[in-house]
């Protein structure tokens, strides 16, 4: 009877309407009562990103000659006396200023040479994805038991203390996943038939716009809305073809682009060659890997630019001459005309919560993907 | 020393007038056999969203309010009828002359004050009479929904120059009188006033401005407009065409909402989400903002539903229509616009989620801390919505059965065994745990589950010979429940009349049942029918003894 005496439609058809359009187009209406899959898709919001870092408490084992020599010890070391620190502090102020003229060698880390050695990362214990499906003598074998993981960025930088568990880089990363949008990744899985075995599932990459909410445990609340970045984050918006084994996600490899920030809003996107996913999908979330190749001078510049800073130089425990010779030193991809290797094999540890991923269909495809433009399919 | 002596004048008469309150309330006599009960007139505390609607409406929604007032007992299922029952302290007193106090701060305050005072004083550091009797008449009218007497208006310019005087301004010498005034229990009680009835001879009705405050707080939860006053001086709404022209223009204003919102959240008992705690470990998705938006998509469904659609009050316990936030929609795990607003949302038809009772706010409130309760969701269903009353546990209930954390239960379903078995608790468990049982696919946050323990969640059950299969087909038995319609009508007109119902009033609550299925279960058909029923200003003289108890006091 109420209805009869409606004279013009409700809220609900026009902007609940309109909604609802959003998620038809998009393939996204819900299909089962609070299962937080929508016709046939999931989405995850990024929860946790750092390099994939196997790591024992004290270190020891994959570190036994102890962490990285950091900034300051190769200062030391290359001016030895306390006179010889007092000309070089007087003629160029930082002490990051250790090239022949003065360069900083963070930013010029060919300059010198670092007089105390890269302390890289012993022993065969590694994380991350097997790339090239291969066995090869350098790979990393998984704790629980997979073989052929390549990560010879791990051998680089496993001992830098910033970036292990607690560290400042990896307190920074999580504070900056959290605090903005910035590098709130979104990965949308749709095209799922079955949720644990599916030969054929698209996988799309965002940015998301919305914030995210804490749990008093310190954990994020899942299955909060998304909406993506159309604008600014274009350029991290990648297609990936992928398929499902066993509840595990694993994806074709492809270029993407991934958001990296640092403190004071310092930006410098990382380009991860062949990147592909691995991830274990759980009832509330994911945690896996984003494998591929860091193109050395990218991955370099970006922490560099971050953390190379005088003042988080030694904060962080690095050096920049050591850390971009011993790059090249164990680089394993993507040679040069003259053979030498320009990209690293390495990977990026994530966790996800559920997410559901809202589309607006007038802005899909209006712009050029990253993806598109340096794909090496 | 103004304000001081004002408060202890104002306390004493307070003091004297809840007194009043108490002792009227149900005791009265009548001198002949009336067509409905004729209820004693009531002196009605103001309530926390009367005193803020009312600010709002003559100052602007922008001046800030206590978000909070001194609770009262909540009376025959309604806080409303508390507040018509309540004695107040003379701390209490002094509270509300604060509150008083912060609002005039606020609207005499140099930003302001432009908008609410008409005129330009003298000087603003002297005392201007004529000024201040331009801002006091008509904002007293408002304020003490009748015209102020001349006595009262020269007592409180006199009040205004005096204290402009001796603080050298004039606005704080206005603030002083709107800080009174706010204090006044002339203000903070809506008082019933009696005077003879001039159609029935020796007998009385309540006069003409009380009429229209009872109209304008049953409609608008606020103090009357200025129509309304002008229907009371003009006498017109001592007619029938007069009130009639009046419910009217209140049940289509918009500010129709406000009072649907108060009975409402009154009914559904949200002010126990005041005092609601979840464990954060077990329900980390149940942040500090989920109780508020919880109740407000409760509230934003039941006005969306009754007033914008106009549609049946017992689609409330089908409808998937609702309202969400991002944080909310992630509880039920279904996704909406992100924003920081509420947005429009329709609940999927497989989505389990039909109707209020399956909405967080009831879920949740009817729960322990850390997990869903039958027995409270039962007694809540049943004590809110069928108006039906559920024992109190006796007082040596033995809860080590039921918390037997060493039994091998997997549901409440067969944790709740004990209830049945156990003849102490079966008679009154079995009035409130078939029905909550209903809503075991939930948990105490409100979050959908199939599986308790590893097992799956039975949710059958029935609500007095109704059978139901899960919670959803329970918002249908609900829906088609006698209770549900007639537990609402019961409550519309207790709080419209600011008196429990009586068995004497039978007869109404059939008559107006009548007319709301006639009129497709319309809320606002309802509180029109009530409005212009003869018991809504119906009203006797209290008995001498009362009378004579609060003139000893």
């Amino acid at each position: 009877m109420a209805a009869q005496n409606r004279t013009e439609p409700t809220v609900f058809g026009k902007a609940g309407g309109a909604a609802l359009g959003v998620f038809l187009l998009c393939g996204l209406v819900p299909l089962s009562g609070e299962s937080g899959e929508v016709n046939g898709s999931i989405g995850l919001v990024i929860s946790y990103l750092n390099l994939a870092l196997y790591q024992t408490p004290d270190g020891k084992e994959e570190c036994p000659e102890g962490f990285h020599h950091t900034q300051n010890d190769n200062f030391m070391a290359q001016f030895p006396t306390e006179e010889a620190r007092e000309t070089m502090l007087k003629k160029y102020i930082y002490y990051t200023h250790r090239g022949p003229n003065g360069e900083d060698v963070f930013y010029h880390p060919t300059v010198i040479q670092d007089p105390l050695p890269l302390r890289d990362i012993q022993g065969s214990t590694g994380l991350g994805i097997d790339l090239d499906g291969r066995v090869d003598s350098d790979d990393f074998n998984s704790p629980t038991g997979k073989t052929g993981i390549d990560n010879q960025i791990y051998r680089v930088v496993g001992c830098i203390p910033g970036l292990r568990n607690g560290g400042t880089i990896d307190g920074s990363l999580k504070t900056e996943i959290r605090a903005s949008h910035k590098m709130r990744m979104l990965v949308e899985i749709t095209g799922i038939d079955d949720f644990q075995n599916d030969d054929q599932v698209t996988v799309s990459m965002y940015r998301g716009l919305d914030g995210i909410e804490v749990a008093p445990d310190n954990t994020l609340v899942p299955f909060r809305s998304q909406r993506i970045d159309y604008v600014e984050g274009q350029r991290y918006i990648h297609q990936l073809s992928g398929r499902l084994e066993d509840g595990v996600l694993k994806t074709e490899p492809k270029d993407v682009m991934v958001p990296m920030y640092g403190p004071f809003n310092i930006q410098r996107d990382i380009v991860l060659r062949d990147a592909r996913f691995e991830l274990n999908l759980t009832d509330t979330g994911a945690e896996g890997f984003l494998g591929g190749y860091f193109d050395i001078e990218n991955w370099y510049g970006s922490f560099a630019k971050i953390w190379g800073a005088h003042f988080n130089a030694d904060v962080t425990g690095w050096s920049g001459p050591a850390t971009y010779a011993g790059l090249y030193r164990f680089a394993d991809a993507y040679p040069d005309d003259e053979g030498r290797n320009t990209a690293i094999s390495g990977a990026y540890k994530l966790e996800f919560v559920r997410a559901f991923v809202i589309h607006d269909p007038a802005k899909e495809n209006t712009g050029r993907t990253v993806a598109a433009e340096s794909s090496h399919d | 020393m103004i304000s001081r002596a004002f408060i202890v004048r104002g306390a004493l008469a307070v003091c004297l007038i809840a007194v009043m309150a108490v002792v009227g309330y149900g005791i009265y006599y009548s001198n002949r056999p009336p067509a409905v009960y004729q209820g004693p007139p009531t002196v009605k505390l103001i309530s926390q969203p009367q005193y803020a609607n009312t600010v709002a409406y003559i100052f602007g929604d922008d001046i800030e309010v206590p978000p909070q007032f001194p609770p009262v007992a909540r009376e025959d299922g309604l806080l409303s009828l508390g507040y018509a029952n309540t004695a107040i302290t003379p701390v209490v007193v002094e509270r509300f002359y604060r509150y008083g106090q912060s609002v005039a701060e606020q609207v005499l305050g140099p930003d302001r004050r432009s908008y609410f005072v008409p005129c330009t004083p003298a000087s603003v550091k002297t005392a201007d009479g004529e000024c201040a009797r331009d801002f006091i008449v008509p904002i007293g009218r408002l304020l003490y929904r009748r015209t102020l007497s001349s006595d009262e208006v020269a007592a409180y310019v006199d009040l205004a120059n005096t204290a402009a005087t001796q603080l050298q301004d004039f606005y704080q010498g206005l603030s002083y009188v709107l800080s009174a005034m706010m204090a006044s229990p002339e203000f903070v009680f809506i008082w019933d006033r009696l005077e003879d009835d001039p159609d029935n001879p020796g007998q009385v009705r309540l006069d003409a401005y009380s009429k229209a405050s009872r109209l304008s707080f049953f409609f608008w939860n606020s103090t009357p407009d200025d129509q309304l006053l002008n229907a009371a001086e003009t006498g017109q709404i001592h007619t029938e065409e007069g009130v009639r022209r009046q419910v009217e223009r209140l049940v289509g204003s918009p500010r129709l909402k406000q009072s649907i919102r108060a009975f409402f959240a009154d009914m559904l008992m949200f002010d126990h989400f005041e005092n609601l705690a979840k464990d954060s470990v077990i329900y980390p998705a149940y942040g500090p903002g989920v109780s508020g938006d919880a109740a407000e998509q409760s509230l934003r469904t039941i006005t969306h539903h009754l007033v914008d659609n106009l549609g049946d009050y017992r689609d409330l316990f089908t409808t998937r229509e609702t309202f969400l936030t991002n944080t909310l929609a992630a509880l039920y795990r279904v996704p909406v616009e992100p924003s920081r607003e509420f947005v429009p949302h329709e609940f999927a038809e497989d989505s389990h989620r039909d109707g209020l009772l399956t909405q967080v706010a009831f879920l949740s409130l009817h729960s322990h801390p850390g997990r869903s309760s039958p027995t409270l969701r039962g007694k809540g269903l049943r004590e809110s919505l069928l108006c039906q009353e559920v024992p109190r546990p006796p007082p040596n209930v033995d809860f080590s059965n039921f918390e037997d954390a060493a039994g091998d239960f997997k549901t409440a379903r067969e944790r709740l065994v004990r209830h049945s078995s156990d003849p102490a608790c079966a008679n009154c468990h079995k009035i409130t745990d078939p029905i909550g049982l209903g809503f075991e696919n939930f948990d105490g946050a409100g979050q959908f589950r199939a599986r308790e323990g590893g097992a799956l969640i039975d949710a059958s059950g029935e609500l007095d010979g109704i059978p139901f299969a899960d919670a959803s087909a329970l918002g249908e038995a609900v829906k088609q429940h006698p209770g549900t319609t007639e537990c609402v009508v019961s409550r519309l007109l207790a709080n419209a009349i600011n008196r429990p119902n009586r068995a004497e009033d039978v007869a109404v609550i059939d008559d107006l049942l009548g007319d709301f299925a006639q009129h497709g279960y319309r809320i606002t058909d309802l509180m029109r029918s009530i409005a212009l029923s003869e018991a809504f200003f119906a009203v006797a003289e209290p008995s001498p003894d009362v009378a004579t108890v609060a003139r000893a006091d």
